[in-house]
């Protein structure tokens, strides 16, 4: 079957456009509307529910911080503790110099006398200046010293107590011999947190009786 | 006939035209919608991050608010026992005397005074039996600042001392300055004379801590 189309040109022009006019417009809309729809929601997020949020939120901080900066005591509490902390600290941290007498029984030989001592807990380092019946006293001094090691209570290990042991001057009169001894020690030796035994040549420690009496004496 | 297709002519040119209208608001909205949500989308963003430190800084105030309780509470019993730390009575006038959180306050004092150091100092010296030579130090009240801090650190106050005593009573001077409460850290020590009159020298630091305090800042989020 054949079909005439016998509207005129322009009338067919005219629906055409109209068909076109009706999608662009409903297209435009539906767009304009998704996303001003978008934006409304962007709006009601950021100035209205996350704004109250915050705002919520930042009053809740502002009264918990008043509430802990109105506790009563807390500064005195806070010092206390912080003040207790480092007081554990500083404990661990000071030499226990009272071992240097005991020390001191056990290296220096039963002859020998000290005139001068200086100890430096910062460098780790002693000076011991003093006197001997004869130098083969002061080279024992300096022998005990280069062999003496120490053991940690509770551990099996032993290590040398004193290094870079050097004889900086001697002198031998008539009647004695003078000495100045520079050494280095572990800092461990004087740790208050460690049991320490010293053991000097390998030898234990001595006993009372065979302790010097007498370890200070002036230099002739 | 000519006058209808003019008709039709005009009607189809003003479609066009609001056409071209149309499109060209719904291009206008579109834009300005896109331009203003990327916008929004940043503030948004934005606020999420103020959002989430307002949080952890919340959530940190409960769990402060809730270990100061705690604290509170292990402070009032470390104050409250019958025998202070030292083996004194808590309500008692005597040397050893005192609340364990006095003593702490005297061990490491929250404020720098020299003069306390130094009258402590003479007061440990003289109890050994030795004779004073010197107690030297510099008062340096100017140069510390005894404001308190949130994360306060010991200050050392350095001194020296020189006593003359006989050999017991020179160790008895070590032993007091080990068992002070009051930490003294001895850098140097120089000992020489005889058994019977020892000369002791000795460089040491002590300390003192500012107070600690309550430290609560504000953050710039970014």
């Amino acid at each position: 079957m054949i079909q005439f189309n016998l509207l005129p040109d322009i009338k067919q022009e005219y629906i055409k456009t109209q068909h076109v006019k009706r999608l662009v417009i409903g297209i435009s809309l539906i767009l304009s509307a998704i996303f001003l729809f978008i934006l409304l929601l962007l709006i009601f997020s950021v100035y209205i529910v996350q704004k109250g949020n915050i705002n919520n939120l930042n009053n809740k901080i502002q009264t918990d911080s008043v509430n802990l900066k109105d506790k009563p005591n807390i500064a005195t509490i806070l010092t206390v503790q912080s003040q207790l902390n480092s007081l554990s600290s500083l404990d661990r941290q000071n030499p226990a110099a009272s071992r240097l007498f005991n020390y001191l029984y056990q290296i220096v030989p039963t002859q020998a006398t000290i005139s001068d001592l200086n100890v430096d807990f910062s460098q780790n380092t002693l000076i011991i200046t003093g006197n001997a019946p004869s130098l083969d006293i002061v080279n024992a001094f300096v022998d005990n010293l280069k062999y003496t090691s120490y053991t940690i209570s509770g551990e099996s290990n032993t290590q040398n107590a004193f290094t870079s042991v050097v004889l900086a001057s001697f002198g031998r009169s008539q009647s004695s011999a003078t000495y100045t001894i520079n050494f280095s020690f572990d800092p461990v030796i004087f740790n208050n947190a460690d049991t320490i035994s010293l053991s000097v040549g390998g030898n234990p420690p001595l006993t009372a009786s065979q302790q010097p009496s007498i370890i200070f004496k002036k230099g002739n | 006939m000519a006058g209808m297709s003019s008709i039709k002519r005009s009607l189809i040119v003003k479609s066009n035209s609001t056409i071209v209208a149309v499109t060209s608001g719904a291009c206008f909205i579109v834009v300005f919608c896109l331009v203003a949500s990327a916008s929004l989308v940043n503030q948004l963003t934005y606020q999420n991050r103020i959002i989430t430190a307002d949080n952890t800084a919340l959530n940190q105030l409960n769990n402060d608010i809730h270990a100061t309780q705690n604290l509170e509470n292990a402070y009032n019993a470390f104050v409250g026992t019958p025998i202070n730390i030292i083996g004194g009575n808590p309500n008692g006038t005597g040397v050893q005397d005192g609340m364990n959180s006095k003593i702490i306050l005297d061990a490491l004092p929250s404020t720098y005074d020299y003069p306390a150091l130094a009258t402590s100092l003479e007061s440990i010296l003289t109890s050994q039996g030795v004779q004073i030579e010197s107690i030297t130090g510099t008062d340096e009240t100017i140069l510390q600042t005894s404001q308190s801090s949130s994360n306060p650190s010991p200050q050392p106050m350095p001194f020296q001392v020189i006593v003359q005593g006989n050999y017991a009573s020179i160790q008895n001077v070590i032993n007091a300055f080990e068992r002070s409460v009051r930490p003294f850290q001895i850098q140097t020590m120089e000992l020489s004379g005889d058994q019977s009159q020892l000369n002791l020298n000795i460089t040491a630091n002590t300390y003192w801590q500012p107070a600690k305090s309550l430290n609560i800042s504000t953050e710039v989020i970014k």
